[in-house]
């Protein structure tokens, strides 16, 4: 149910700042987060909110979506571009240059930082931060240097300039609260129940390759604390001690410089009969992909949610994953576990999956996971933060 | 055939795998003519701040000893990425550090201390974790040759990648180390046993992985059962996670006669050896286990846990041959209470440790090496396909 508003006012004003979004698959969890959200509140709180999403020109294709709340407008405040939209919903506006001062003429009652904090924010207009998880102290080795000096500036000065922190679990809330010292009043946990998004997704056909086999899936973009080096150690073990004709291992994931590092690795391995790269999919080929998958393994060394484990309980799929930071929070009791830096305790776990021929109920541990619920909170947290 | 050896490691406070380089250039040295030598105090990734403590041999070329840190990563990459010759022109390069770089023309030996990080990640941190774990997948691709420095290593390493050394037809060895040096002299059993203030002796670095939260336990336990405890010393740097350790230590010091002696010299080193009662070596987990060695050449009896360098004490010490967690206490008494006993340990586990030094390892290395100095791109199949045998029968 959406919170109850009174009818004559006029919407809140929320300049939702997403303008560090790359098109494609490159932002990994982060888009989908946004994405689905956004389509949540067009579509359930049109009248209460007004989003004036501020974005690079790329994505003014992938957000039309957001037609679907009337008072919603994008800003884009990338590059100049000329021309606009050809008069298509919403309306589109272009920042350009001017961005200095945007919050302000658009009437904002509050800037959203999507990506923890807002180069719109203005003095007199609040600002709410998401944080979506402490990579950078906690697996800081995952990094590199510069982008930890980077982060280390970039949160304190959320933190510093933001009148709410929003986060995605309660490990992650904890974790804000023990690094930075942040009162429970000014944090707020919004957790990720982005796996019913697939109900309206059409299904595309995947490659002829996908369709033939049965696999293991891991769907990560190729960042070093998603540990695939671990993942395809353990896969060769598990393939080697398999009695049975072994399962393949499908890794979805934008292709990026380490790619190629993890396909010299199979090589290397021998494992290039089993192992396939799938790149990155669209949300159609990714459920058929989810469909198609005997198995979620999610070996990662460190999230701050963890969207797949919810995905795979979606579809019905048994799950191995890390004990690693948010991950059992999400995962719940019905998962299989291993300590992500031992392959061979996860060649233990790959092994068992084998085994299992379909996934366990998950209905009672999935309930606990609600977009409507999570989206109420948020439009409740972000109006508290507004006045 | 001329080798490069790695020892930048040698170059930071020594452990295990910088005493193993040192000790392996050492005496390959006695064995080569210098021009056949040359030492790397910068290693691939592993680049120090000053090579000033490394590892150096009269007349043995050390193309990087004088470099400047930002020089020698510059280099370093540069023959990395194939743009640069190795220095020296050496047809073998030898590398003690887990790094791997990628060289070419020369040939490759990786040295596997040990895979820890792998089997027992709780005891390092995750950024050692890391770098060795990408350095030894870079080593599946870029090392032509692999040695193992105890068949556990090489178990270890059968146990994670099946096959491997077989499929890939890499040649590989297990060369156990040693002890460093042989003992100028030995110091007498009985004089050691009626020296009652002979310190119970502890080497290695301060770290988890060394057991010595069940050691301090053992000791208080045996303290307080005995009227007049001997002194524990522990010898050695400070490793990963030590920060509790290294309180409990200190807090001990103020009820039993605790002292930590910090990192020795060679030299202080031997005479803490030579003064000692008994090694108590109580390791999870160690590629090797040097200083049980050590301690078994100076003829000094060892407690340890069954780590590779205790197993041939285990075998042939009958004393020490039903050592377990349980009766750890009861043996240090048992070992305290008769001389006869004692001195009996203390020939055996000398007996046991067969007198293995580096000169046999570094013998061992230069024929494997020389094995391997066949044009590259005919890598010898010393295997047939199917599993290799890990338990370290050398290869024909």
């Amino acid at each position: 149910m959406p919170i109850a508003r009174n009818p004559s006012a006029r919407p809140l004003r929320v300049l939702y700042d997403i303008e560090r979004m790359s098109p494609g698959g490159l932002n990994g969890g982060i888009k989908t987060h946004h994405y689905a959200f956004l389509r949540h509140f067009s579509e359930h709180y049109g009248e209460q909110l007004a989003l004036l999403v501020a974005c690079h020109p790329d994505l003014e294709e992938e957000l039309q979506f957001l037609a679907a709340g009337p008072h919603n407008e994008i800003h884009l405040t990338g590059a100049d571009r000329a021309g606009d939209a050809a008069g298509r919903v919403p309306v589109v506006a272009h920042a350009g240059a001017e961005r200095h001062g945007l919050a302000g003429r658009v009437g904002a009652d509050v800037v959203y930082a999507g990506f923890g904090i807002s180069r719109l924010a203005e003095p007199g207009i609040p600002q709410v931060g998401l944080l979506v998880d402490l990579l950078h102290r906690e697996v800081p080795e995952a990094l590199p240097e510069e982008e930890v000096t980077f982060r280390e500036r970039w949160y304190a000065e959320a933190v510093r300039a933001s009148a709410k922190i929003q986060t995605n679990s309660d490990y992650c809330l904890r974790a804000l609260m023990e690094t930075y010292g942040l009162s429970g009043d000014r944090l707020f946990r919004i957790r990720l129940p982005l796996h019913t998004r697939f109900d309206r997704i059409e299904e595309e056909p995947l490659p002829e390759l996908l369709r033939a086999e049965r696999f293991f899936l891991y769907p990560a973009n190729h960042w070093p604390h998603k540990n695939h080096e671990g993942l395809l150690i353990a896969y060769r073990n598990y393939r080697f001690r398999c009695s049975s004709p072994p399962l393949g291992l499908v890794l979805t994931g934008h292709r990026c410089e380490r790619t190629r590092v993890l396909e010299d690795l199979v090589r290397s391995l021998g494992i290039e009969a089993g192992v396939h790269f799938a790149g990155h999919l669209s949300e159609g080929q990714m459920k058929a992909l989810w469909k198609a998958a005997h198995a979620l393994v999610f070996p990662s060394l460190y999230e701050g949610f963890g969207l797949p484990l919810l995905e795979a309980m979606y579809f019905g799929k048994p799950i191995a994953c890390s004990r690693a930071a948010s991950i059992p929070e999400v995962a719940g009791p019905l998962a299989l576990y291993f300590d992500p830096r031992e392959p061979l305790q996860m060649a233990a776990a790959l092994g068992r999956l084998h085994e299992t021929t379909s996934g366990p109920d998950y209905g009672e541990w999935l309930a606990e996971f609600s977009i409507a619920r999570e989206a109420r909170r948020w439009v409740s947290e972000v109006t508290a933060a507004a006045r | 055939m001329k080798i490069a050896l790695d020892v930048a490691q040698t170059c930071v406070e020594r452990s295990g795998c910088a005493w193993h380089a040192d000790a392996l250039a050492r005496a390959l040295a006695d064995l080569l003519p210098p021009e056949q030598l040359m030492l790397y105090h910068h290693f691939g990734d592993w680049i120090n701040g000053s090579t000033e403590a490394g590892t150096r041999l009269a007349g043995v070329e050390e193309p990087f000893r004088h470099l400047d840190p930002a020089a020698a990563r510059e280099i370093w990459r540069a023959i990395d990425a194939g743009d640069r010759m190795l220095p020296g022109a050496p047809d073998i390069v030898h590398a003690n550090s887990f790094m791997c770089p990628r060289i070419r023309p020369a040939r490759l030996v990786y040295t596997l201390h040990d895979l820890c990080f792998w089997t027992h990640p709780a005891y390092t941190t995750e950024r050692n974790r890391m770098l060795c774990q990408t350095q030894v997948l870079r080593a599946l691709s870029a090392a032509d040759a692999f040695i193992f420095v105890s068949h556990q290593a090489a178990e270890d390493f059968e146990a994670l990648f099946p096959d491997w050394l077989g499929q890939s037809g890499r040649p590989w060895r297990v060369i156990p180390s040693g002890a460093r040096n042989r003992p100028e002299r030995l110091s007498e059993p009985v004089r050691r046993f009626r020296d009652p203030v002979a310190p119970w002796l502890f080497i290695g670095t301060i770290e988890p992985r060394k057991g010595l939260a069940v050691l301090l336990d053992r000791y208080e336990v045996y303290c307080s059962q005995s009227k007049r405890p001997r002194p524990l010393h522990f010898v050695g740097g400070v490793g990963w996670k030590a920060e509790t350790l290294l309180q409990r230590i200190e807090g001990l010091a103020d009820r039993w006669p605790v002292r930590r002696l910090g990192y020795l010299s060679e030299a202080a080193l031997q005479s803490a050896m030579e003064g000692a009662f008994a090694l108590l070596f109580p390791s999870v987990h160690e590629g090797f286990g040097l200083p049980v060695a050590e301690a078994a050449i100076h003829g000094l009896p060892v407690l340890a846990s069954p780590v590779p360098s205790y197993r041939p004490i285990q075998a042939e010490v009958d004393f020490c041959r039903d050592l377990d967690a349980e009766n750890w206490i009861h043996k240090m008494q048992e070992l305290e209470a008769s001389e006869r006993l004692y001195v009996e340990v203390s020939h055996a586990t000398l007996r046991a440790q067969g007198g293995r030094t580096y000169e046999g390892v570094a013998r061992e290395t230069l024929a494997f090496h020389r094995s391997l100095a066949t044009p590259r791109g005919r890598r010898p199949r010393l295997h047939p396909p199917g599993m290799a045998p890990a338990t370290g029968a050398l290869p024909t």
